[in-house]
């Protein structure tokens, strides 16, 4: 993603808030491919994959308006949702209670402190980057990782699949995590 | 990690939080540290774009190209939300979805910039502006609540499914205690019953008791008291004496142990010996034998029920 191609997503995600279905339709294509190999990565299936597609480009359509910008991308925002909707639906296939140590009563409100994980930034440079660090990395580190972050799994669950302790879970996806963002351009 | 307490601990986590990784209190922790303090909110931004990277870094094949109208098409029939719900929405509709669902929480703020070409369709609506803007307030605030109402419902879906497997167990055991039950009270409900009072053996096991229900078609029904503890790879085993000098005795095709308590209580089908004079205890390698291998612990004559 260039600052253009950033500047043109605003301005595509602008003329979707207002209703436009062919704003989406290139949206679609400047990113449905990101996302369908994000979601196939996480939920394997092809008709899982092309479920979580169009639920994240059906929230594009609803939830434009409330976009907010600042320094996020819209690639972000569109990645962010495609893992969240695919670790979803891998969660109710398997259907794994993720109730994450705590009751849901105890659950925190979605308003509270800072969670606003679709605001971040993404750009072609970091993928990049981020890809071709992710080759280099240990693989006791890279497994790890991966499995917080494809599969969504918690550092208690990744401990208890791998055997690995869990202070040493919590380490090294710490240290992959250092790693690759040392290689993103400040 | 329930007590963290200072930034070095709350900065450790901040990889795990941009991955979602946190468990439950942790993360509770971390959320309540996070507003106050900006340079954990700047590392956590940081993280976020490696997080959004990982995402982006994945190659794969292309979506099918059937996939784009089914999308466009089903997306484009929904609502869209003109803005961000009220402040007085319920807190129950306000629960963290089981993913960490992103939902833009912020108000619409003007995009800078020109306007891409694109053709935006408007409908022509009857109503005066207010109105529509009221009714595409509402509706928009009123589908925001269905979503949160959505995941809240899949989380107790989840619960009640887990509540749902452990009754589940439940029913199985109890099923077995009934059948075995059932299968006791058929034994003793037989029309032909032969009884037999076991006493155990005066040197080697004097204080052992025991009773046995017999019949030929519904089996036996045996409950032993004060047996001894049986070192590892050794069971008691349950012998029919047939009368006769010399006869053999004749297995039952079971062995037990008794509980810490010294009692048993088993269903066992009756074993196909000439006749019954009586029943008898010994003490067995484990899986039983053929014929004895060791000295009767418990024995008893048999006599009609």
């Amino acid at each position: 993603m260039t600052d253009a191609g950033t500047q043109a997503d605003r301005e595509l995600l602008a003329a979707v808030a207002s209703g436009s279905s062919e704003a989406l339709a290139r949206l679609y294509d400047r990113h449905a491919g990101t996302a369908f190999a994000l979601a196939r990565r996480v939920v394997s299936r092809v008709e899982d994959a092309e479920e979580v597609v169009q639920d994240v480009f059906s929230q594009v359509w609803r939830d434009a308006a409330r976009y907010e910008a600042g320094r996020a991308t819209v690639a972000g925002w569109i990645v962010m949702l495609t893992r969240a909707r695919a670790i979803d639906r891998l969660r109710s296939r398997k259907a794994r209670p993720d109730l994450g140590g705590v009751s849901p009563d105890a659950a925190p409100p979605l308003v509270a402190g800072d969670r606003n994980p679709e605001q971040v930034t993404l750009t072609a440079e970091d993928v990049r980057s981020v890809r071709g660090a992710l080759n280099v990395l240990p693989d006791a580190q890279r497994s790890l990782l991966e499995l917080a972050y494809y599969e969504g799994m918690t550092h208690v669950e990744i401990a208890e699949r791998t055997g690995v302790p869990l202070g040493t879970v919590k380490t090294r996806i710490r240290t992959a995590m250092t790693t690759l963002k040392g290689v993103l351009s400040s | 990690m329930t007590t963290m307490s200072n930034h070095e601990e709350f900065a450790a986590a901040l990889a795990g939080y941009a991955l979602e990784a946190l468990d439950g209190a942790e993360r509770v922790a971390l959320e309540a540290h996070l507003p106050t303090c900006a340079q954990c909110q700047a590392e956590l931004a940081e993280l976020r774009r490696v997080a959004a990277a990982l995402g982006g870094a994945v190659v794969g094949v292309p979506p099918p190209p059937a996939l784009k109208a089914k999308v466009i098409a089903h997306a484009t029939t929904q609502k869209q939300a003109p803005q961000t719900p009220q402040a007085g929405t319920p807190a129950r509709f306000l629960r963290r979805p089981a993913a960490a669902v992103p939902t833009p929480p912020a108000p619409m703020t003007p995009t800078p910039g020109k306007l891409v070409r694109v053709r935006v369709r408007r409908s022509r609506s009857p109503l005066p502006i207010a109105a529509s803007v009221a009714i595409a307030l509402g509706l928009g605030a009123y589908a925001w609540l269905l979503r949160s109402e959505i995941d809240s419902l899949r989380l107790q879906v989840t619960q009640m499914s887990i509540a749902t497997e452990g009754l589940r167990k439940e029913l199985t055991a109890v099923r077995n205690d009934a059948a075995r039950f059932t299968h006791t009270a058929g034994v003793l409900a037989a029309p032909v019953l032969l009884k037999a009072s076991l006493t155990g053996d005066k040197t080697r096991m004097p204080r052992a008791t025991g009773r046995a229900f017999m019949n030929a078609e519904r089996g036996v029904f045996f409950h032993g008291e004060h047996l001894d503890a049986l070192p590892p790879g050794q069971e008691y085993q349950l012998w029919v004496i047939p009368q006769g000098e010399g006869a053999k005795p004749v297995p039952f095709p079971l062995t037990f142990t008794p509980d810490p308590n010294g009692a048993v209580s088993v269903n066992v089908p009756m074993p196909a010996a000439p006749s019954v004079l009586a029943i008898a205890v010994t003490i067995e390698p484990k899986g039983g034998s053929l014929s004895p291998t060791t000295p009767v612990v418990l024995s008893g004559a048999i006599t009609p029920g």
